[in-house]
């Protein structure tokens, strides 16, 4: 999916870009024209008010889930002689799914004044419009071998009756909820028939924006216009449902995700999960959303960039609702994510369009994109955890038509793999990922004002550390003045982020050699080889007096397993590094050639 | 006080948005006879697009009849210089 058709989406969930949405529909056409089709389908409306908007909307949506549909549309106002009496051209459209585009103004009594006096009279209005739906259904069954949408019954925004409307037999809403929840009832002694809830719908919408007297008097719509892309919105999800092609499995990124904080600097007992605070309570909230979906079969994986130890103990936090045992695979490495969603996927034995990615990172998500366009990848910004369930839900990736058996029982590790082709994955290009996003590293000596944030990330970092040794602020002041010390800072940034102040090293010269105290860098900016960078600037302080040896005063610490494989990758030592000095010349250090990034001494 | 040219142009890029052409020229005679795809669905995009972009409303009777852009442009000239 390009990122003007995630833009498409984007735009729905407020009335004033629905606006625009409208504005823009020729131009969506045109961009998800190229799409890939995955699926064919033919629909036929059969109409209870205008249709050609919903028609036309339906198309665009279902393109952009890469489905082509072919529709027929019937008459103006025409369903019930439509469903009755089949015209030729509907016979040999030879419909894959009929759509009965009905609503509130269809009902019989719509438009016409109450009879108060008969209360009893609302049981066979009820009976009345239960029983007319009941024969389109057997008379499309009939005739037809496909699969029946009809909506139900909205609510009106105006209330004549005030809170009556709800309450008394005759009051309009107490009637709309009486025929939804027997169409509901009646349409399980059908196979194919589902309801399409537009009561649910224009309540999340709002029914004073749902419903537009202007757009149902000059245009015959039952809908306003600018509510209509959220109704066909939801009639594809449907559609693609009943097709199979929702999504099957939601691929979770750990730190930041599923809790606050990274579990390898903050620990099992620092991260953010549970009652005791707003964000801990967001995440709680989160981890119950997708645990829901787990209980009603969708599958989940775990992808986080962490030790498999540090990532499992996330999940055994006394607060966390979700578990191992949830997740029908975790995949928690170093690896670049594209290539450990390879890895899921080949676990699984599931297509690549059938996942939904995501992560807070956004390189992360741009990473799998770029390797995996057909995979929905979705970047949860972690300043919002509350937003996160609306992010993954709106998008209604996981809609089942009917829940099964089979989906209320597969979960976790139990998940029976689908056998599905792979679709073929090229190989990986990390380095050219990293390229493309135009990474500049600024590396110089810290100003008066950055010294405060050089502390922080010298006391906070646990993963990239070389000894885990706090520093006060006077001892950060003193390297970075001091005469015989060097202190350095390295600021990032590329074309989605800029991270600011992520790497510090210092230490002080001593005799023939340079001594490195402090070496910290923040998780965010890992696998962007930063600390060649980092290396290549020190060895320009050093050669500015000549110093060949650096001498790393190490110590290996609970979770600085990453600065180990890292500074090995660098040939600053072996992974079986004892705590103590280590000396090394600096030009046999290993920097990568042609780094992606480019480097500003400054 | 907003002139008829400005409107026209505001029009025009409205117009070169909802039929999704770039190169669209139009004028105060351009009518539904000469942009195949000005249909009714067109119509309601168009003149949403208008209320939200010069901040107005039409009221039911004021759409029913217009003949061409320029009777459109008439009208929001009456309503935004009100």
């Amino acid at each position: 999916m390009s990122s003007e058709q995630t833009e498409m989406i984007r735009l729905l969930w407020t009335s004033k870009d629905r606006a625009t949405f409208m504005a823009s529909v020729a131009g969506f056409e045109a961009d998800v024209k190229s799409n890939e089709i995955i699926a064919e389908c033919k629909i036929a409306i059969l109409s209870g008010s205008t249709t050609s908007l919903v028609s036309r909307l339906l198309k665009l949506f279902l393109l952009n889930n890469g489905i082509k549909a072919e529709i027929f549309e019937g008459h103006f106002g025409n369903f019930f002689i439509d469903a009755m009496n089949p015209s030729a051209e509907l016979v040999a459209f030879k419909p894959d799914i009929i759509y009965v585009h009905t609503s509130r103004v269809n009902l019989k009594s719509f438009g016409k004044v109450r009879d108060f006096r008969n209360n009893d009279s609302s049981d066979s209005l009820v009976t009345q419009e239960v029983s007319q739906a009941k024969a389109i259904w057997k008379s499309l069954n009939d005739r037809f071998d496909c699969w029946i949408i009809q909506n139900n019954i909205d609510l009106t925004p105006d209330s004549p009756l005030g809170n009556s409307e709800g309450t008394e037999a005759m009051g309009h809403n107490f009637v709309a909820r009486e025929i939804n929840q027997h169409l509901v009832d009646e349409s399980k002694n059908f196979g194919q028939v589902l309801i399409h809830d537009i009561n649910a719908l224009s309540a999340s919408i709002g029914l004073e924006e749902w419903w537009s007297p202007r757009d149902w008097i000059q245009y015959g719509l039952a809908t306003s216009t600018i509510s209509h892309p959220r109704l066909a919105f939801s009639l594809a999800a449907v559609v693609t449902s009943i097709l199979g092609e929702s999504k099957k499995c939601l691929v979770l990124d750990f730190d930041n995700t599923l809790w606050g904080g990274v579990i390898g600097e903050v620990g099992v007992n620092g991260i953010e999960l549970g009652p005791d605070s707003s964000r801990g309570k967001a995440f709680l909230d989160f981890q119950l959303t997708i645990k829901d979906l787990v209980s009603r079969g969708v599958l989940i994986a775990g992808c986080t960039k962490n030790e498999k130890q540090t990532a499992l103990s996330g999940l055994s936090h006394p607060n966390s609702i979700l578990r191992p045992e949830d997740f029908a695979v975790i995949e928690a490495s170093w690896d670049p994510k594209p290539v450990a969603i390879k890895r899921i996927i080949e676990t699984l034995n599931i297509g690549s369009r059938s996942l939904v990615f995501v992560d807070d990172s956004k390189i992360e998500v741009h990473a799998v994109k770029t390797e995996f366009p057909e995979i929905e990848s979705v970047v949860l910004d972690s300043k919002f955890p509350e937003k996160y369930s609306s992010m993954v839900l709106q998008p209604r990736y996981f809609e089942s038509i009917k829940l099964t058996k089979e989906d209320i029982s597969r979960k976790g590790t139990q998940a029976s793999p689908r056998v599905k082709k792979l679709q073929s994955v090229s190989t990986y290009d990390h380095v050219q990922m990293l390229r493309d996003l135009n990474a500049v590293a600024t590396i110089g000596r810290p100003s008066v004002d950055q010294l405060d944030r050089v502390t922080q990330l010298v006391n906070k970092t646990n993963q990239f550390n070389l000894n885990g040794i706090r520093r006060t602020p006077s001892e950060i002041k003193r390297l970075a003045q001091d005469i015989d010390s060097c202190l350095l800072i390295g600021e990032f940034k590329d074309d989605l982020t800029n991270y600011g102040v992520v790497t510090v090293i210092g230490g002080q010269f001593v005799g023939d050699y340079f001594r490195v105290d402090v070496w910290v860098m923040s998780c965010r900016t890992f696998d962007r080889y930063l600390e060649h960078a980092m290396i290549l600037a020190l060895r320009d302080e050093m050669s500015t007096r000549s110093i060949e040896v650096l001498n790393l005063e190490f110590k290996r610490t609970a979770r600085n397993d990453y600065f180990v494989n890292s500074c090995a990758a660098l040939g600053l030592f072996e992974k079986s590094i004892s705590d103590g000095s280590c000396s090394v010349q600096v030009s046999n250090v290993t920097i990568a050639d042609e780094l992606p990034l480019k480097v500003v001494l400054r | 006080m907003k002139s008829y040219q400005d409107v026209l142009n505001s029009c025009a890029e409205i117009f070169r948005t909802v039929f999704s052409d770039p190169n669209l020229l139009v004028s105060a005679t351009t009518s539904a006879s000469d942009i195949a795809d000005w249909d009714s669905l067109a119509q309601i995009r168009l003149l949403m697009t208008m209320e939200q972009i010069f901040e107005i409303q039409f009221s039911l009777d004021e759409v029913e009849d217009l003949q061409n852009l320029g009777e459109i442009i008439e009208l929001i000239l009456t309503k935004v210089n009100q």
